[in-house]
């Protein structure tokens, strides 16, 4: 079981997991984060502050990074980039591409990166903002459930 | 990974205490980006590039630090 948390930003509680995100292709670098659980993204997202914080750390220039498919929501369109990722939660890690979006024209967004269903998929999500339980299930614990 | 699954621990702590502690930093850094390394702020800043900034000048690993926007602000996520 992966246990998460409510945090809280300005006036919202919102459900984040920690991670470390460790790039192969960077001679296996590695990123500390906070994700924000997102059922309705569909890959696992480095916002743009992260994505500074990793180039800057790595003098890596992001636009030399393949491109990804166009990430469309509700704040509208962005170009995307890819990175060979392996997630790292406590007893658990799974090799995904991780979507970087392009930071837009001037001041970064203060938006959290995302737990997209790539990764949530392979869990049952347990959300219960009354006790603080953020919990991601493995398959045998949630077939051990009296569903 | 060994190593990594530490690293992990440690970096839990430090969003531990910046929940615990988010009311004191709320009073101490009102619409500030501040750093938090090893449960203690190490950097703080009006801005997300100064304190970048401030970080790599003092030494901080800015891939191991949390680094959080405080604020009491109404800001509506919809992604």
């Amino acid at each position: 079981m992966i246990r998460g948390y409510f945090s809280t930003q300005g006036t919202r509680r919102r459900p984040f997991i920690d991670a470390i995100l460790q790039f192969p292709t960077l001679n296996d670098r590695s990123l500390d984060v906070k994700l924000l659980v997102d059922t309705g993204a569909d890959r696992t997202i480095l916002s743009p502050l992260d994505a500074r914080r990793l180039a800057r750390r790595f003098a890596l220039d992001l636009t030399t990074l393949p491109q990804g498919a166009p990430s469309t929501g509700v704040g509208g369109r962005s170009n995307t980039r890819t990175l060979e990722t392996v997630l790292i939660f406590d007893t658990f890690s799974l090799s995904i591409l991780l979507t970087i979006l392009d930071p837009p024209p001037g001041p970064l967004p203060r938006i959290p990166s995302l737990l997209g269903r790539d990764v949530l998929s392979h869990f049952a999500l347990f959300l219960e903002e009354r006790t603080n339980q953020v919990l991601l299930l493995e398959a045998h614990e949630a077939d051990a459930l009296p569903l | 990974m060994h190593e990594l699954q530490a690293e992990l621990q440690r970096f839990k702590r430090d969003t531990q205490y910046y929940e615990a502690h988010r009311e004191e930093l709320l009073t101490q850094y009102p619409e500030q980006w501040i750093a938090v390394f090893n449960q203690q702020v190490v950097g703080a800043a009006p801005d997300f590039e100064q304190l970048l900034a401030v970080l790599e000048q003092s030494g901080i690993p800015v891939e191991r630090t949390l680094i959080e926007h405080v604020t009491r602000k109404e800001e509506l996520l919809i992604l």
